[in-house]
């Protein structure tokens, strides 16, 4: 076993095969879409080199902006709600309360549904005429707060945000368990004796040792929000009047409603390097702590 | 091959293409929430407005649009536009869009926002998709739909429950507009395409003639589309009573203009689309609808 690990060439050569996988499906498509992004494109035939162009009009177009804006909110609700959810759920979990391991399985059954079929479910939940929603609040008298949520354009934006936390609460929790469940007996132990409570032996000791799981988590917590697409997409296409429209709805939309492969490509590099940014960024953050 | 059929294969007087069969845009209505409201088939704009009136006073959803995929609404604007400055002016309009700021079609553009101001559409239009419009329409939630003859099949299937309750009507003339009952919204066509460099150009065109023949007065029978080709000869006594009436109404156009989606450049085909919903929505007047549509690119197909 030793000598395979320390033979250099052995392991080059079983790195190989997927570092050319890695390169050809991640890496040129990347390189190539960068491409794209300088060009005025229609997809057929050839594009004219307009430099830097696509990007000027992305960051002067309010569309676009506003597409960042709502991936920004998207990225903030991720952090601020979804993971505190997550990362509660994940310390009461921990700790062995009954059915353990059955409520584990259950928080995780969401990641599980293929994004999509969420979508229809949340659609039909908020549809305005048959919807669950609606027909709860009739029938508990709350008649009056029943509307299109989906349709109007001050609910979209937050309706679509509950299904995109819902989903992931419990992918989040389940990293945040097995990080918590790390932390050394002997700890906890000492701390009990010493009379510490539950709640200030999580703050003071648990969330710190599972720092690099926080860390983890709230890196993919971020990037999933900044490149939501599928759910937005089927749950209102990035309507009514672009309020739930996201880079990567614009993205779909520039490239397969109006043929523009140059500008569109430039929104996808865009939403690479915001990606790495933030990525980058929570990295340093959990350096210097 | 039908009369007329080949109006939009031409390019410089030359024929491009045999189409196979086509589709048209018409007004389905529910016959038996039309009784039941007491309301009687429009036949002009007024008609169609006091329908809707009654309609929504015995509690029924006058007319539904699938708005969330935004074609839907533009197919109620754009009949409407032709009905009130005719085909042959939104034909103007296309190839110079400046013409589309006129009284006209700033006519139109009030018309639809007047009604869609009266309620005459589901108020969750912004959040219903095409297939929940359809689904909709076949349950019988709403008395109308302004669509094309792809819906027969679903509003004649076994397990509709408007199956023989619903009738398909050219949509109403404006009185005070140049447009007629012989002119209609679709009549775009799909055909074959040979290319000049193939080795074989004759036998090509022969079998691709007889393929768009067949796939015409077939799919026809089929229910897939109504025909381009001459259907005296064939037996349509199985065919559907909407395929049936459908049929009927093409053969009394006398002009076609296809989906406005498909003229417009793809950029102008979204902006109209989207201007269209701010329509409906009455986020923007007639008046600055009309402005902004002046705005989009000239059409590159040739009339």
């Amino acid at each position: 076993m030793n000598s395979v690990f320390s033979n250099k060439k052995a392991i080059c050569i079983f790195v190989l095969p997927t570092f050319l996988l890695f390169i050809v499906i991640v890496f040129v498509p990347i390189v190539v879409s960068s491409y794209y992004s300088l060009l005025d494109w229609n997809g057929v035939g050839h594009g004219t080199f307009i430099g830097l162009q696509n990007y000027v009009e992305m960051f002067t177009s309010s569309r676009a902006l506003n597409a960042m804006k709502n991936s920004l909110l998207f990225a903030a609700a991720s952090i601020f709600i979804q993971l505190p959810i997550s990362l509660l759920l994940a310390l009461i979990l921990a700790s062995g309360v009954k059915g353990e391991g059955f409520y584990r399985s259950v928080y995780f059954i969401p990641v599980l549904i293929s994004t999509v079929v969420v979508a229809q479910l949340w659609s039909k939940i908020y549809n305005a005429d048959y919807g669950l929603l609606n027909t709860f609040l009739k029938s508990v008298g709350l008649g009056s707060w029943a509307q299109d949520w989906l349709g109007q354009t001050n609910t979209a934006l937050v309706a679509s945000f509950i299904p995109t936390l819902w989903q992931y609460v419990g992918y989040h929790m389940l990293l945040m368990y097995a990080g918590a469940k790390s932390v050394s007996k002997d700890i906890l132990e000492a701390a009990k004796i010493d009379g510490a409570s539950g709640p200030r032996i999580a703050f003071s000791i648990t969330i710190p040792l599972m720092k690099p799981i926080l860390k983890v988590c709230l890196i993919f917590s971020m990037i999933g929000a900044l490149k939501v697409f599928d759910l937005i997409y089927v749950l209102t296409g990035g309507g009514p009047f672009f309020t739930t429209e996201v880079p990567s709805t614009l993205m779909y939309t520039t490239i397969f409603d109006t043929y523009r492969y140059g500008y569109g490509s430039a929104i996808s590099v865009f939403i690479i390097l915001e990606c790495l940014f933030f990525t980058l960024l929570i990295n340093k953050f959990f350096k210097t702590e | 091959m039908r009369s007329g059929m080949l109006d939009g294969c031409k390019v410089n007087g030359k024929i491009y293409t045999l189409p196979c069969y086509t589709h048209l845009a018409n007004l389905y209505v529910n016959t038996a929430l039309f009784k039941k409201a007491g309301a009687k088939i429009p036949t002009t704009y007024q008609e169609l407005f006091d329908a809707g009136t009654k309609l929504k006073a015995a509690g029924i959803t006058p007319a539904v649009i699938g708005e969330k995929d935004r074609w839907p609404g533009m197919y109620w604007f754009d009949i409407m536009a032709m009905r009130q400055a005719g085909n042959s002016a939104c034909i103007e309009a296309f190839k110079n869009p400046t013409k589309f700021n006129s009284e006209d079609f700033i006519k139109a553009a009030d018309k639809l926002q007047k009604l869609a101001k009266a309620g005459f559409f589901n108020s969750s239009m912004f959040s219903m998709s095409y297939d929940e419009m359809l689904a909709a329409f076949n349950a019988g939630k709403a008395a109308m739909l302004f669509q094309a003859n792809w819906v027969n099949a679903g509003i004649e299937a076994d397990d509709s429950k408007t199956k023989g309750n619903v009738e398909v009507v050219a949509f109403p003339v404006f009185q005070d507009g140049k447009g007629k009952a012989t002119e209609f919204f679709g009549g775009g066509q799909d055909g074959f395409y040979v290319n000049n460099a193939t080795k074989n150009p004759k036998e090509a065109v022969g079998f691709l003639t007889y393929l768009s023949e067949e796939l015409g007065t077939q799919g026809y029978l089929a229910g897939a589309g109504l025909p381009c080709w001459n259907t005296d000869s064939l037996d349509t006594s199985k065919l559907s009573s909407l395929d049936k009436e459908d049929s009927k109404l093409l053969s009394t156009g006398k002009s076609f203009i296809t989906w406005w989606d498909n003229i417009l450049p793809a950029e102008s085909a979204e902006t109209h689309k989207n201007l269209i919903a701010e329509l409906l929505a009455s986020k923007i007047t007639p008046q600055e609808f009309c402005k902004q549509m002046a705005q989009l690119k000239a059409t590159e197909l040739t009339f």
